[in-house]
């Protein structure tokens, strides 16, 4: 039995001369939310592909339970996997095919269609049991696509751009589902909705031109134990007062975005009482404070790692 | 789960999704076509003796029974020579399409990739075998609704399309082997006929080692020359439709399935060590 359900150890990935992804280290241990984060042509969906067994690494090992990811008998039923940009094939019913999907997971066919209404229940896709899954809008394709992903119950389960395409309401619930597995399965989500993976996951890497350029905790990514950012409205910015606070340890302020960053040691205080003894400060000497954040945002992380 | 019962999954659900699509009706299309073929040689099959160079005074000669059989086993002949179209049209997208649309995807994750190939293979040649009969079926029909008797048909038949089971066992591996290199269908339907044709050629010019490499090279183990077919008409003996030494028969099947599966076995392998 592994302590970790995914560990990449010097994955590398090359198609002829191109290295798409290179040297890549990463462990997520089970039952945690792991985001992968990068801009486009960073080696996301490379990663992603070899971490589902679509693409063989190069150079280097890809574990999944402690198993290659090619080895579909060890880890049938222990795997969901939600492809990017794979069709649902056209001439099946969705039933069908979740059907189909269930009884390759070895599920008895007395139970495969019950497995599969469940999966397709938890998608609020009930309705579609007989529809052909080339009449189903891009929306309701990515639900059934996600379906066919959560089916069973998958240890670990892969998800690439599970929002891409859908309406706020839809995503929300996609969201949602995710959250409700936090626990009981590892879940790796590739994504370029930072926001959203800042919601959802509790780790994330950031890769950029094929390497891991940051990874840790969402709080370490994201400095939330590091420092606050308050935006202020036109109005005077007391910088001075605020650097002469104990639990400061630096304070700038960006111009351009009128936000004052403050930097403290999370060894020493909290953000929490950072942000109450800089706003006491702040209201007193008459600053307007328009917003109050912990730590820089991951977009703004991403940003300066990807640069 | 034994890579078995992945296999017949997934055999089964090619076996479904081609006698369900659009190309389910294009098959049956086909053997329709073949039927009214059938039925325009049949028309001519009662002068068979200019078929099989009979001169016509001994041909008046023949009994209409010996004429009749041989123009069955004339027929029966064509669907095995069909087979290898049969397989490119059904076999083409087999593969390919489903690393087009990488819907392969949702399917590898939850089987081994041998079995999803084997299953391929299996899945083409179950759907060409039942085409195939369909097709035999309706000649038996033809014949036996221009009076030949059941006897007749049934002697000569089932046999040629049981004959045609190794065939296309070898021309549907060939086909998936081919067709899984290209994720373009309509570039794996043109690589597929080429290689068809290829092999067609290189067997008739005489390239011996290529020969065992051509499914339909097989057929001439299993089956009586025409000639001799011929032959025995003239000498108003009926003739054996099938090669007179049994273990020329088998060497045959054995030689055709053994090459099927020697492909097949290479296919499933590439197919486990390349990107999808």
């Amino acid at each position: 039995m592994s302590d970790f359900a995914i560990r990449l150890t010097h994955a590398t990935k090359q198609f002829g001369t191109t290295i798409a992804v290179n040297d890549v280290s990463l462990t997520v241990p089970g039952g945690q939310v792991f985001g992968l984060i990068g801009p486009n042509g960073a080696g996301k969906t490379t990663t992603f592909s070899m971490l589902a067994g679509y693409l063989l690494p190069t150079r280097g090992e890809v574990e999944i339970l402690g198993h290659a990811p090619t080895n579909a008998d060890a880890l049938r039923g222990r795997i969901g996997v939600l492809p990017q940009d794979a069709a649902l094939p056209a001439n099946d019913r969705v039933g069908e095919m979740l059907v189909h999907a269930a009884r390759l997971q070895d599920v008895p066919s007395s139970k495969a269609p019950t497995l599969a209404r469940e999966a397709l229940a938890e998608v609020a896709g009930s309705d579609w049991w007989n529809t052909k899954c080339g009449a189903l809008s891009h929306g309701m394709a990515k639900r059934v696509a996600l379906a066919q992903a959560l089916l069973g119950s998958p240890e670990v389960v892969l998800l690439d751009e599970p929002t891409a395409g859908l309406d706020p309401r839809v995503a929300y619930e996609v969201r949602q589902i995710v959250r409700s597995r936090r626990g009981r399965c590892a879940l790796v989500v590739s994504s370029h909705n930072l926001q959203e993976l800042e919601q959802i996951c509790d780790a994330a890497a950031i890769l950029d031109h094929g390497k891991v350029v940051a990874s840790g905790s969402m709080a370490e990514l994201t400095a939330t134990q590091e420092e606050i950012r308050v935006t202020l409205a036109a109005g005077p910015v007391p910088i001075g007062e605020v650097r002469e606070i104990p639990l400061v340890s630096r304070a700038t302020f960006d111009d351009d975005r009128r936000e004052l960053i403050v930097g403290f040691e999370r060894s020493k205080s909290d953000a929490e009482t950072v942000i109450g003894a800089v706003l006491w400060t702040l209201l007193q000497k008459g600053a307007r404070i328009s917003a109050v954040a912990k730590g820089r945002g991951l977009e703004q992380r991403v940003i300066e790692m990807t640069r | 789960m034994s890579p078995a019962v992945e296999t017949l999954l997934v055999a089964q659900r090619e076996l479904r999704t081609n006698f369900r699509s659009a190309k389910g009706v294009a098959l049956l299309a086909l053997t329709l076509i073949g039927g009214v073929i059938t039925a325009l040689v049949w028309s001519k099959g009662m002068h068979a003796n200019e078929e099989l160079g009979l001169s016509g005074t001994t041909a008046s000669a023949i009994p209409a029974g010996l004429i009749a059989l041989a123009g069955l086993a004339f027929i029966l002949r064509a669907t095995v020579w069909l087979t290898p179209l049969l397989v490119l049209i059904i076999g083409f997208d087999s593969i390919s399409s489903e690393l087009q649309y990488r819907s392969v995807r949702y399917w590898t994750v939850r089987l081994r990739r041998q079995s999803f190939f084997v299953g391929k293979v299996l899945g083409l040649w179950a759907v060409v075998a039942i085409v195939t009969l369909g097709m035999d079926v309706l000649v038996w029909a033809i014949f036996l609704a221009h009076g030949r008797t059941a006897a007749e048909v049934m002697s000569t038949g089932p046999g040629l399309w049981l004959v045609s089971l190794p065939i296309s066992f070898a021309w549907s591996a060939i086909a998936c082997l081919v067709g899984s290199q290209f994720r373009t269908p309509m570039l794996a339907l043109l690589v597929t006929w080429a290689c068809f044709f290829g092999l067609f050629i290189a067997s008739h010019v005489g390239v011996d080692a290529l020969r065992f490499l051509y499914p339909n090279y097989y057929e001439d183990w299993m089956l009586a020359d025409l000639g001799d077919v011929a032959k025995s008409i003239e000498q108003m003996a009926t003739p054996n439709l099938f090669a007179s030494d049994p273990k020329r028969i088998a060497i045959g099947a054995s030689g055709c399935f053994a090459l099927g599966a020697i492909v097949t076995a290479v296919g499933a392998f590439g197919f486990t060590r390349r990107d999808l």
